[in-house]
């Protein structure tokens, strides 16, 4: 028959110390399931993408302040300058403001797509890149 | 590398400077989530998110403490939040994680193996409070002081101390009742 292993002194006065020993090593033991293989190119791909998005956005609104600034104080300055010319002008636009705000929200999404959401798609493909 | 040239790096936007640090940490975080959750399921999206706060907050480490004992106070954190939205869930169906379904209560014919004791000690230590659960896990496997465990857990020195001391001190009176067992099964055979 097959004698059964004890895992400890059974005398009384090994008894504390096995106890400890035993203890002492299942509590470093790393027994718990570990993470992915691929978590860490996950993650750091699911950082670069992100920190790409952030930027292009930031970037984006810059470009799109400047041009509004640029587009205002053009009209601003035309406006106090030559009234006559910009009346004229008024007139001519006026009735094509569907035309006009269509043209200025397409252009804006070309440029959203360009500058957000390519370089944004891009990135996952992009392996071992730098996102600075 | 530093870690202070490490954090340099990922705010400079080095993309191995970020694969390596995950690589670093994912361990100390995975340990964090999966002693206070118990939690298979959830435990991998919950590390996702852990690390999703280290990078968004890395411009807020100030170097005041290491980056060891910053990322496991976020993921304490983040793993005591997501416990109570469990609890608060009351969430039954969810699968536990293997060594929690082992029987606390054991037939002492079956303590022979010394995987299997571990088998039952991991389950005991899974009983355990969470606050316990995490300590002995700080201390122990990530061999944290208990400096920085107070830093982490946000507990005075000397409740982690007395914690370290009673999960113990706990675990060892179970152990010590399977011991009588055994030998009263020594007797009896």
């Amino acid at each position: 028959m097959k004698e059964p292993k004890y895992l400890w002194d059974n005398t009384e006065e090994g008894s504390g110390n096995s106890i400890n020993e035993l203890l002492d090593q299942v509590l470093k033991s790393d027994c718990l399931i570990p993470l992915s293989d691929d978590f860490a190119d996950r993650m750091a791909a699911k950082v670069v993408k992100r920190h790409i998005l952030k930027q292009s956005l930031s970037e984006f609104l810059v470009y799109v302040g400047v041009i509004l600034l640029a587009v205002l104080i053009f009209c601003a300055v035309f406006y106090f300058t030559s009234p006559e010319a910009w009346s004229r002008w008024e007139n001519v636009l006026q009735p094509r403001w569907n035309l006009i705000v269509g043209l200025a929200v397409t252009g804006g999404f070309v440029f959203f797509a360009d500058r957000v959401i390519l370089p944004w798609a891009i990135s996952g493909r992009e392996k071992g890149s730098s996102f600075s | 590398m530093t870690d202070k040239e490490l954090v340099l790096q990922v705010r400079n936007g080095n993309q191995h400077a970020c694969r390596f640090l995950v690589a670093k940490y994912q361990g100390l975080v995975n340990h964090m989530v999966r002693r206070i959750l118990l939690r298979n399921d959830v435990a991998e999206d919950i590390c996702q998110d852990v690390f999703m706060k280290v990078f968004i907050r890395l411009s807020a480490f100030r170097g005041d403490a290491k980056l060891s004992t910053w990322i496991a106070t976020i993921a304490y954190h983040t793993s005591l939040t997501e416990l109570s939205r469990i609890k608060w869930r009351k969430d039954t169906s969810a699968e536990m994680l293997p060594l929690a379904s082992v029987p606390v209560s054991y037939e002492p014919v079956h303590v022979f193996e010394t995987e299997e004791l571990k088998k039952i000690l991991l389950a005991m230590i899974e009983s355990l409070p969470v606050h316990y659960r995490t300590i002995l896990t700080l201390f122990y496997l990530e061999e944290f002081s208990y400096r920085e465990i107070e830093q982490v857990t946000g507990l005075p020195e000397g409740t982690v101390k007395s914690y370290l001391y009673r999960a113990r001190f706990l675990l060892k009176g179970k152990l010590e009742k399977i011991q009588q067992n055994e030998r009263a099964e020594i007797f009896v055979g």
